[in-house]
């Protein structure tokens, strides 16, 4: 670019002359040369060895220093010198830009000649820039109406106009040629291009079909999928084409169809009946050809098949989907972020009452919800592990059900959470097998094995004891031996008073029931506490009525039942206090309350007090079996026997009756 | 003479029972079933028989039957393991002196032997 800045100023157009003179032998000659160069330039193998031809001859025959080509893109913004010859001659691609001469002549479309003084600086010829040159002549050459290239020649001296002249219709007869060796090249790179493409699209093995205003296209894989032969236009009517739910495909509906008509891509999963007979499933994806305008002219289908993919998704799907709703709990697939219901399985449905339908899609507050609080978002985040909640739903019907609520996430292969499960359980049935377990299964079966197993212990501890009586006996009372003698006895008296209670325990009520006074049965039951084993330091208080208040049942059992919270009462309080007993009418129950002074119960206690072989008193000779046998005594009797206490206070234990006939006193 | 006719089957308990008799100073046979009971019950000095009530072959229930036949007038005493209501009633029923609850201790077996040899003696 150095020095085309300065030589810009003395720029002058030369008007093209068309008129050239009679031939002499120069001139004969110089058609000869063009006539050979025209003969190289077909005979060319690529356009460079045809451009280095041109610029040779160019140089030649207008005995200039310097010629070349410059090619310009599309918008004759950019030129690349593409060939030179003579001094200084290029080697390698130079760029071209606005204010070289060459320039000027492609964008005005008409050849350009400039003349300025040359700066001499002594350069050797060999090394000639365009500074040097004194006289240049740039000729555009238009394919097609457009400057895609421009011929230069260039001369150290000054040419005069016949000279210029000579020169411009010279390039411009060369600038013919180049274009001829343009369009040999295009049409070799074009028909390269198109072998290459179609050897693409023979080899690809999905099925390509192009097409265009002008006709079908379709590669083998195509012609195979569709079981459409060599020689056969690939029309669509040859394929019959469905959804995959069946229904028939409409020659508009086809991927290349939408792509055509839209304009835009399409993509489409369909079923089909090949040429041949055969059943498949393609993925088929329409992309629309565009004109340069942005018009659609065409469309490429791109399509393969996927029915064995197809077929296994299925069968993996409907497996998934009865595995699913198989399970034996209830399940619900929550979105991570939104919380919004994804899907929900059979035992979900009939644990809540909500269809599928209506259940899938909810977020937050779910209609089941008792306790929302028990489902705070921050234990719901999508983290790691699992989380277990116990709580309450309500169904559909209104009817609240105990649930243990199970919940983890599911991460995609990129370690994001994907879904949150959740596994429901009902728990009422669990908590009433559970509650029948305790209160009749247990001992019922203990009952049983009660009866069974005393004989068998009975004998081999009557054995010990026996034995050991006799030991003691012969032993010299106060020595370590007689103790430890009697040691085993008391505790093989222990076993016996267990094994003793179990029979009661059994034992089925054999004594008629009749209607008793309860107010008489308490008072009767004190006094023979009061006889017989009261503490000194405990007083009873008792509260009566003044209606009697009967009850049916049997009086002895109903005393067994006072003696043993009689004697609870007392053993909770071994330092002595007071023992409230009241009886009490209300609606159609009659109630007995118990109600010592003594430190209560411990809560983790408290859940057992009424479990058989349950007892904190093993020492004072509890066989944890009186509240249980109270218990079932009093449910026998259509009753019910309760513990409330207070820790440090005191705890009451109720016993509560269905009220027979009243009758004045 | 006053001899009493120990059976059970079971040897521990048996001699138990019959060490208890002794120590108390009583003359004492035993049987290990009710078939060498039937044997001993031959002996006339046999005067009170105390049998386990549950026994492999005859139990003690039907062997207490067998014994008022053969020798009416002898008082049994039935001992058990399990003493079940249906049991008493039923020994009772089959006129048995006593039913005693194994496990017993000395002094509960003395006093009910001694009442019924006092009870005996008198008639």
């Amino acid at each position: 670019m150095q020095g085309s800045m300065d030589s810009a100023a003395r720029i002058h157009v030369v008007p093209l002359q068309d008129d050239v003179g009679g031939l002499d032998t120069a001139e004969r000659a110089h058609e000869r040369q063009l006539i050979d160069a025209a003969v190289a330039v077909n005979g060319a193998a690529d356009l460079d060895e045809a451009f280095a031809v041109l610029t040779e001859t160019a140089l030649s025959l207008l005995g200039a220093d310097r010629t070349s080509v410059v090619v310009w893109d599309a918008n004759v913004q950019r030129g690349v010198v593409h060939a030179s010859a003579g001094a200084g001659a290029e080697h390698g691609p130079r760029e071209v830009g606005p204010g070289e001469e060459a320039y000027q002549a492609a964008v005005t479309g008409r050849p350009l000649v400039t003349r300025s003084t040359p700066v001499n600086d002594g350069e050797p010829a060999s090394t000639l820039a365009l500074s040097h040159l004194c006289c240049r002549v740039s000729v555009p050459v238009l394919f097609e109406g457009l400057p895609r290239m421009t011929f230069d020649a260039g001369w150290r001296g000054d040419q005069d106009e016949a000279k210029v002249q000579c020169a411009i219709w010279t390039l411009q007869t060369l600038g013919t040629l180049t274009r001829i060796a343009y369009r040999t090249e295009q049409e070799r790179n074009r028909s390269r291009d198109r072998a290459q493409l179609d050897a693409v699209l023979e080899s690809v093995g999905d099925g390509v079909i192009v097409l265009t205003p002008q006709g079908r296209l379709a590669n083998a894989a195509a012609r195979r999928l569709l079981g459409i032969g060599p020689d056969v236009e690939p029309r669509p009517e040859l394929v019959s084409g469905r959804t995959l739910d069946g229904r028939p495909l409409g020659l508009d509906e086809t991927p290349s169809a939408v792509a055509w008509r839209t304009g835009e891509p399409a993509h489409l999963r369909l079923r089909i009946t090949s040429g041949d007979g055969v059943e498949r499933v393609l993925d088929a994806s329409g992309s629309p050809i565009k004109a340069d305008d942005g018009s659609t002219i065409g469309a490429v289908t791109l399509f393969r098949d996927v029915t064995a993919e197809h077929n296994e998704g299925l069968v993996l799907e409907r497996f998934r989907e009865q595995l699913f709703d198989a399970m034996p709990t209830a399940l619900a697939i929550v979105d991570p972020q939104t919380r919004a219901i994804l899907t929900v399985n059979r035992l979900f449905c009939e644990l809540t009452g909500y269809d599928a339908d209506e259940a899938i899609g909810l977020t937050p507050p779910y209609p089941w919800w008792v306790r929302p609080e028990d489902f705070a978002d921050a234990d719901w985040a999508p983290g790691e592990g699992t989380v277990r909640i116990e709580t309450r739903f309500r169904r559909r019907d209104g009817r609240v059900v105990p649930i243990e609520l199970t919940r983890f996430v599911v991460h995609d292969s990129a370690g994001r959470p994907a879904a949150t499960v959740a596994l429901i359980s009902d728990l009422s049935e669990r908590r009433r097998f559970e509650q029948q377990i305790v209160q009749s299964g247990k001992l019922a079966a203990i009952g049983e094995l009660a009866a069974g197993v005393a004989h068998e212990i009975n004998n081999p501890l009557f054995a010990i004891l026996g034995l050991v009586e006799f030991l003691i006996a012969d032993a010299e009372p106060g020595t370590r031996t007689h103790e430890r003698l009697s040691l085993i006895e008391r505790t093989g008296l222990e076993i016996k008073d267990i094994v003793r209670a179990l029979l009661d325990f059994a034992r089925e009520p054999s004594e008629e029931r009749t209607v008793v006074s309860l107010s008489k049965v308490v008072q009767q039951t004190i006094d023979l506490v009061r006889r017989t084993s009261l503490s000194k330091d405990i007083e009873i208080v008792e509260r009566y009525p003044r209606e009697q208040c009967l009850v049916e049942g049997s009086r002895n059992q109903l005393k067994q039942i006072l003696l043993n919270l009689l004697s609870n009462a007392q053993q909770a309080m071994p330092t002595g206090g007071t023992v409230v007993v009241s009886v009490e009418q209300e609606d159609d129950w009659l109630v007995v309350k118990v109600e010592d002074t003594g430190p209560g119960i411990p809560a983790e206690v408290l859940p057992h007090v009424f479990d058989p072989f349950f007892t904190t008193k093993r020492e004072l000779g509890g066989t944890g079996l009186g509240l249980a046998i109270s218990l079932s005594i009093a449910n026998r009797h259509g009753g019910d026997l309760t513990v409330q206490t207070q820790p440090g206070r005191g705890t009451s234990v109720y016993l509560r009756l269905p009220a027979g006939e009243r009758t004045e006193r | 003479m006053s001899r009493i006719l120990v059976i059970d089957d079971e040897e521990l308990v048996r001699n138990v029972i019959l060490e208890m008799l002794e120590r108390e100073g009583y003359d004492v046979v035993d049987a290990d079933s009710p078939e060498q009971a039937f044997v001993r019950l031959e002996d006339p000095a046999v005067s009170l028989v105390i049998s386990d009530i549950i026994m492999p072959g005859l139990s003690g229930l039907d062997l207490l039957t067998e014994v008022r036949s053969r020798r009416p007038g002898l008082p049994v005493i039935l001992v058990t393991g399990a003493g079940t209501d249906e049991n008493l009633a039923e020994a009772v029923v089959r006129g048995a002196y006593a039913v005693i609850v194994k496990p017993f201790s000395r002094a509960e077996l003395r006093a009910v032997v001694a009442a019924e040899r006092a009870r005996s003696i008198a008639r």
